[in-house]
């Protein structure tokens, strides 16, 4: 098959997108017990950040593009300090609550840049050939970011004690509070790393495409759609699900048709919420 | 009860609220018939660069106006109505102008979609409105088949099958008959608009003997057209259709060089009209794509109004501004043809008009669709070669150069 | 004061008493002279005010009392909307008949979700019913010939040309699904409902057969969410897919919240504040999406509760809510 080369290097960045991105919804959920579906925001706010700092202020893009990412995660915890504690136990307002800061936000972008879309160029210029398949280097870039960025949280959470008591506050969190762990700051440590991660994403796809308002749509419902197959709460499980989730949908989109994606990922998750609602590695709900 | 009184009370309070904040709030349209200004409305995704161009043409043309005096000796006064190039928004956007408003005419509109939900919102308001931007013949059709309700719709801009038209001459003379390409692909947007045109191109091409290998309708929001390249690839095409009206137009042409998809790419790319910031955009990935825009000295005020615009707003027109240009001029026209701003006597002064706008000679034929006349032709096809460099290739009278391949297809 | 459990008891003979939840109907009459008089600008908003405010007595009716919280409602709407948009517009069928065509699609819908969705517990029921609409989103994508994808169908025959005729409907629709759904939650079902959302099991051990109760509570909840659904189609002569993006509930649910969740009246009421609030902030063009969510955030840190709350349990003589545990997926 011809395409087999593509399907294999394609499907690698676009999982790798999903996984920053799922990754980050699991970790707040995991830790800060909320369904953050302002998610898409940060991933947007990534990528036009980038462009005001790159190009607006004249920082150039590398530059730019790193103030972006801290910018977005120090919203991010504002948003959870201002916004979300207040209301932690009250999850369906948090929900409603985290739904109209993302439109809030989309509402502030269209008012400062307008909805016409925006270009930022390529991080990595020029195109590289592999197995006969001519692929932008920038999508190498973003294989190579996903791989980095979610190798350098593994070795936080896996190796450090901030990491360790990010663990402790997920695994059970009066426990935690009782050891002496300051359970808020966990809370917007973790907002911070996830909203970082999503904007991370934002940018170094963007250059592939293009920036709009929207942008944070679809990736926000694919996020949701892998944590739930992989088990919500489950990092290990949204890191697996992604890479299933990008491949099954590079194999649709070739062998098939690009519109049936998403529709095929919602029977998946549907379909895993009736049968094993838990997904693949998930952890029992109820927790203290 | 002490407990009924109370939330008796409460209820009135509550009611009252409502009924203050509504009355409190609500914008005064009791203004009655001195109301001086000539109220025209403007339509569209005004925040897109599709639409925001038809906000700032018209008031380019309302300033003129109001300078030589207005209309009839009245100011016009501009008010704007966001569609967002969606149905719902597009109606709700009409009802604000018309009931809260209530403009005398509006210009505008983009996306045949959003334009045909609001055909039957224009016939109830029996409102004027002159279209820019919106293809789809379907527009239209209402106009001769049920004339008195319908007659209000205008449209200064080509339709689909028209554009579609031109591509295929495009095809067949430049792609095969200068450049010796046989095989053909169609990919277009999943929009009203787009599927008409396509249509009426397999049916061209289908008449002029091009073989077309592939065909698909993407989804408007699509930001990988990497599966579509394949597929036509394997299809064994050299040229590939596109009929974009919307972002994608930056992705398809990112990812087509990225890629040295073997493709001729031609065809529709909105976002590759904008000739002062396209090249710069894409990082030049543009080049050797050959697609439509519109300059081209269609009339003696084409080159004088691109200019006018690019000076005060630092970029070229998008093709729903120099026909919102030409609208707002028009209703002038007719307004003073007509000698009033009556609704029905605007329409009838518009079917007479005969205009030389930016768009080129302006007639109405009787589906009020306009005709631009033998020598003018509403969009020209040039191909990237460098930084606002969109060099013209056809029609050929105006062609400033030989169409050249993508030179990883050598 | 007696309390709801003890009315819910016996035969209901009309005593004036009984009758004062019922009260704020006539709040109706008020709304229909407005908007009858009011202007047209005026009568288009208080149309979708309307309709807005059915929707939300719809999910409030359900997930206000059950505390299952239904994050896919607009697929209730929805469907009835197509439903009625595909038999009057392609097939000619007339409005008259494809409207309660409509609810019947909507209710089937709510019956199908319902008996696969029903015995999951949690956060999962609402994830599963959220996934609802946006698989029936991309079905209108996916067969878009049909469905019209991205763009809809539009020319879908009105009832009227008059707006205000309109707004007589749906004030009538909503009026009917206030009176019902007041009827219902002060009934033996509705005191079911509210115990099943006290605890589950404490209701199974008494023998409830919790499931069934549910049920039927959702088949409601569809039908009223699709009667205004259905009906909205022919005044906007048009049906588009957005109505099924997860934006839609969300606005509901936010409407019942801030009016005030498990009241019914309380929802209504807001959702009339909050479109007319929209509307009013059309004057500021450029700023008023951005203020209105802004407005919304601080509504919701400030006053989680609901703002009508207290006013809105007061008017429908209901107790309040069982202690806001703020459980999974248990609404506050």
């Amino acid at each position: 098959m011809q395409t087999l080369p593509t399907i294999l290097l394609f499907g690698l960045a676009t999982s790798g997108i999903y996984a920053l991105m799922a990754v980050g919804v699991a970790l707040i959920y995991g830790v800060g017990r909320i369904i953050n579906f302002a998610h898409g925001a940060f991933y947007t706010l990534g990528a036009y950040l980038t462009y005001l700092y790159a190009v607006r202020f004249g920082l150039g893009w590398w530059a730019g593009a790193a103030l972006a990412i801290l910018s977005v995660a120090a919203i991010a915890i504002a948003f959870d300090r201002l916004l979300i504690e207040p209301i932690r136990e009250r999850e369906v307002i948090v929900w409603i609550m985290t739904f109209a800061f993302a439109f809030a936000v989309r509402e502030l972008i269209v008012l400062t840049f307008g909805a016409r879309p925006y270009s930022i160029p390529a991080f990595v210029p020029g195109s590289v050939s592999i197995l006969g398949q001519a692929i932008a280097a920038q999508r190498l870039l973003v294989v190579a970011a996903s791989v980095l960025a979610l190798g350098f949280l593994w070795g936080f959470l896996y190796r450090t004690r901030t990491g360790k008591a990010l663990r402790a506050v997920a695994l059970n969190r009066t426990g935690a509070h009782l050891v002496g762990i300051p359970v808020q700051r966990a809370h917007a440590a973790v907002m911070a790393i996830s909203a970082g991660l999503a904007a991370l994403a934002g940018i170094v796809i963007s250059p592939i495409n293009v920036v709009t308002p929207d942008m944070g749509l679809e990736p926000l419902l694919m996020a949701f759609t892998i944590v739930i197959f992989g088990g919500i709460g489950s990092l290990k499980g949204s890191l697996l699900a992604a890479l299933i989730v990008g491949y099954a949908g590079a194999l649709v989109s070739f062998l098939w048709a690009p519109e049936l994606v998403t529709f095929m990922a919602l029977v998946v998750v549907f379909s895993v919420i009736l049968v094993r609602p838990t997904g693949l590695f998930g952890l029992a709900v109820e927790r203290a | 009860m002490g407990a009924k009184s109370r939330s008796i009370r409460r209820r009135e309070f509550l009611a009252g609220c409502a009924g203050a904040g509504v009355l409190a709030g609500w914008p005064r349209v009791v203004r009655g018939a001195a109301a001086e200004p000539v109220k025209i409305g403007v339509l569209g995704p005004l925040t897109d660069f599709t639409g925001r161009d038809i906000q700032r043409a018209a008031e380019i043309a309302a300033e003129e106006i109001n300078g030589a005096g207005g209309i009839l000796g009245r100011p016009i006064q501009l008010f704007s109505g966001d569609s967002e190039g969606v149905p719902e928004k597009a109606i709700q956007a009409w009802q604000q102008l018309t009931a809260r408003d209530q403009v005398h005419a509006v210009v505008g509109g983009f996306r045949s979609g959003a334009i045909l939900a609001l055909v039957p919102h224009v016939a109830r308001t029996r409102t004027p409105f002159i279209i820019t931007g919106a293809a789809s013949p379907d527009i239209m059709t209402p106009v001769k088949e049920k004339y008195a309700q319908f007659k209000y719709l205008f449209r200064a801009w080509v339709n689909s099958e028209r554009q579609a038209l031109s591509l295929a001459f495009v095809c067949r003379d430049i792609l095969k008959g200068q450049t010796g390409f046989m095989r053909f692909a169609i990919d277009a947007e999943n929009l009203k608009w787009a599927r008409d045109y396509a249509g009426v191109l397999k049916v061209k091409l289908k008449e002029y003997n091009l073989e077309l290998v592939y065909e698909t309708y993407h989804d408007p929001a699509t930001t990988d057209f990497t599966p579509i390249f394949k597929a036509a690839q394997a299809g064994k095409a050299q040229v590939l259709c596109q009929v974009i009206s919307n972002q994608a137009g930056y992705v398809i042409v990112k990812q087509w060089r990225d890629q040295r998809v073997p493709l001729a790419l031609v065809g529709n790319n909105n976002p590759s009209y904008l000739v002062s910031s396209f090249w710069k955009d894409t990082e030049g990935k543009c080049k050797y794509e050959l697609s439509a825009y519109t300059k081209a000295p269609l009339s003696s005020k084409s080159i004088p109004f691109w200019n006018k615009f690019e000076q005060r707003f630092g970029e070229t027109p998008f093709y729903t501004g120099t026909g919102a240009y030409d609208a707002v001029h028009l209703i002038k026209v007719a307004a003073e043809a007509a000698k009033s701003i009556d609704r029905d006597a605007l329409v009838a002064a518009l079917e007479k008009v005969n205009y030389e706008g930016v768009i080129g000679r302006i007639r109405f034929d009787d589906s009020h669709e306009a005709i631009t006349g033998p020598d003018a032709v509403p969009v020209s096809y040039g191909q990237w070669l460098g930084d606002r460099q969109k060099v013209a290739i056809w029609p050929e009278k105006f062609s400033q150069g030989k169409y050249q391949p993508p030179e990883w297809m050598k | 004061m007696s309390s709801p459990g003890a009315d819910s008891g016996r035969k209901e003979r009309l005593r004036p008493e009984a009758l004062q939840p019922y009260a704020p109907l006539l709040l109706l009459p008020v709304v229909a002279l407005l908007g009858w008089f009011g202007g047209q600008p005026l009568t288009i908003t208080l149309i979708y005010g309307a309709t807005w405010a059915t929707y939300a007595v719809g999910y409030d009716m359900f997930s206000g009392f059950s505390g299952r919280v239904n994050l896919g409602y607009a697929m209730f709407p929805a469907t009835a909307a197509y439903t009625s948009a595909v038999l009057s517009a392609r097939f000619g069928v007339p409005p008259l008949l494809s409207v309660p065509a409509g609810v019947g699609g909507a209710v089937l819908l709510g019956a199908a979700v319902g008996a696969l969705t029903l015995r999951i517990k949690g956060i999962y029921f609402a994830l599963s019913t959220a996934i609802v609409p946006l698989a029936l989103f991309q079905l209108t994508h996916v067969f878009g010939k049909f469905f019209g994808g991205e763009e809809g169908i539009w020319g879908v025959p009105p009832f009227f040309s008059d707006p205000r005729l309109d707004l007589l409907v749906v004030l009538a629709i909503l009026g009917a699904a206030v009176a019902f759904s007041l009827w219902y939650v002060r009934s033996k079902a509705g005191l079911i409902l509210r115990g099943i959302q006290g605890s589950d099991l404490t209701a199974q051990a008494l023998g409830v057969d919790t499931f069934r109760f549910l049920f039927v509570s959702l088949l409601c909840s569809a039908g009223i969410g699709g009667a205004a659904g259905a009906y909205l189609v022919h005044f906007q002569m048009l049906v588009a897919p957005e109505i099924l993006h997860i934006v839609t509930t969300l606005q509901i649910i936010t409407f019942t919240q801030v009016g005030g969740p498990g009241t019914i009246v309380g929802p209504a009421v807001g959702s009339f504040l909050l479109v007319i609030l929209n509307e009013y902030l059309r004057a500021w063009t450029d700023l008023r999406l951005f203020a209105y969510f802004a407005v919304l955030v601080l509504l919701l840190r400030f006053s989680p509760e609901g703002l009508l709350a207290p006013a809105a349990r007061a008017l429908a003589r209901l107790p309040r809510r069982p202690a806001a545990g703020g459980r999974q997926g248990k609404a506050t």
